[in-house]
């Protein structure tokens, strides 16, 4: 650590320097959080573009129109 | 001397004026060494008529000092050919050395910098795990049983052709698949079994959907023979290879076998009155 | 009595003492974490870790469940 990593009034921190603080000075936090970030990410992400797919496809996925072949009482196979 | 080298950049002979005409510079010199000293004649000379070209390499210029050498006479390009004798550019008279001020792209502290460079590495260590994750899954679902192939890898077996008290043995995916139909009798000896006795400890509840229809793979644990059925000291199978004794619920009691027969995924269609494995 | 008698510890292997395994209880309980999340991303694909792990997490099982109803399962 060639510069001082406290700061004399914390609230004043800029952000990368906040960042650093919290997950940068110890190695086992950076890499956790690194693959609890990517099992967040991996799980937003396909919600996110899964999300974008249906609203773009609006009204022709099968979950739209099911209701106009499969009658709810009388279910084929 | 072994060996001399010798090369010589001619002068440019020629070069073409703005109207596209050639003109010769260096022809009258040469033409006075190559002539001999005399100069005159130019009339004929100047139409290239009178002997060898003129601008060709005399044989003064390459100097013989020893028993090899080598003469190379490099003329210069004859065709539009502007010499630059010297600089008039103004450009060229300025100071070169004046360096930009570059503060403003200082960054304020180290720290930002380092920062900002392990906020990137943390950012590409965990898009780089989510995409080979996601590729690695795709790479081997890609290699998966797809839905046709599964679903025509089932059985179906009629449950009223087993009666009660018997055994059937039916191929699946390559592997034997033992059913028993099993009686009042047999269900209450199995779950008698103290589980904690056992070497697998799995109660029976666990090992069948009803109880009184069992599904088991007809694969011995130890080292894969087929056990026989109401065979053994537990009225179960009993395998001859190396004799494992399993018992009414395919529960390995004696023998070399470290577990239990396996159960595979069945399912009941009570429609049809079928059992489906698989 | 045996004048030259000494405290030792007896609970090690090797190197590694109760002492030295409290200092770095921080750090094992973050490599752990990170080991943890790790697994869970690698495996979330794998259908016998899902069913027994990431169905029984609060949150993050509402995303791994299916929601297909089972008249539209063709097989």
């Amino acid at each position: 650590m060639n510069t001082p990593l406290e700061h004399p009034d914390p609230s004043k921190l800029p952000k990368l320097q906040l960042f650093y603080n919290t997950f940068v000075r110890r190695n086992s936090v950076f890499v956790s959080s690194i693959f609890l970030g990517a099992f967040a990410f991996s799980i937003t992400f396909d919600l996110a573009t899964t999300a974008f797919w249906e609203r773009h496809n609006r009204g022709k996925l099968w979950k739209d129109i099911r209701d106009k072949y499969v009658k709810t009482g009388e279910e084929e196979d | 001397m072994a060996l001399s080298l010798t090369r010589i950049n001619l002068a440019p002979s020629s070069r073409a004026l703005a109207s596209g005409l050639p003109v010769s510079a260096v022809n009258h010199a040469l033409k006075g060494i190559q002539a001999g000293g005399h100069g005159s004649g130019h009339a004929a000379d100047e139409h290239g008529h009178n002997g060898p070209r003129k601008d060709a390499i005399p044989s003064w210029v390459a100097r013989q000092s020893g028993s090899m050498h080598v003469s190379r006479a490099v003329p210069r390009s004859t065709g539009i050919y502007q010499p630059r004798y010297f600089s008039t550019s103004a450009r060229s008279l300025r100071e070169t050395t004046s360096i930009p001020d570059f503060t403003p792209y200082l960054a304020k502290s180290p720290n930002t910098n380092r920062s900002l460079q392990y906020f990137m590495v943390g950012s590409m260590g965990l898009l780089a795990a989510s995409g080979a994750k996601s590729t690695v899954s795709d790479i081997l679902s890609n290699m998966a049983a797809s839905a046709d192939v599964l679903a025509l890898a089932k059985v179906e077996v009629e449950m009223s052709a087993i009666p009660e008290g018997k055994n059937l043995i039916v191929k699946w995916r390559g592997k034997p698949v033992f059913i028993r139909h099993r009686t009042a009798d047999e269900i209450e000896e199995a779950n008698k079994v103290d589980i904690k006795t056992l070497r697998d400890p799995q109660a029976d509840d666990d090992r069948v959907q009803r109880p009184e229809w069992l599904v088991m793979l007809g694969v011995c644990t130890h080292l894969g023979c087929v056990p026989l059925g109401q065979a053994g000291d537990y009225g179960g199978w009993f395998c001859p290879c190396h004799g494992s004794h399993y018992d009414i619920s395919g529960r390995i009691r004696r023998g070399p076998a470290p577990l239990n027969l396996e159960v595979p995924a069945y399912t009941f269609n009570d429609d049809e009155e079928k059992l489906v494995i698989g | 009595m045996n004048s030259s008698l000494r405290f030792k510890n007896p609970v090690r292997l090797g190197h590694i003492t109760p002492e030295k395994i409290r200092k770095f209880q921080p750090t094992l309980m973050f490599w752990g974490a990170g080991a943890a999340g790790a697994v869970g991303l690698f495996l979330s694909s794998i259908p016998i870790f899902k069913h027994d792990i990431l169905h029984k997490v609060p949150i993050i099982n509402l995303y791994f469940q299916d929601n297909t109803p089972d008249c539209d399962k063709p097989f």
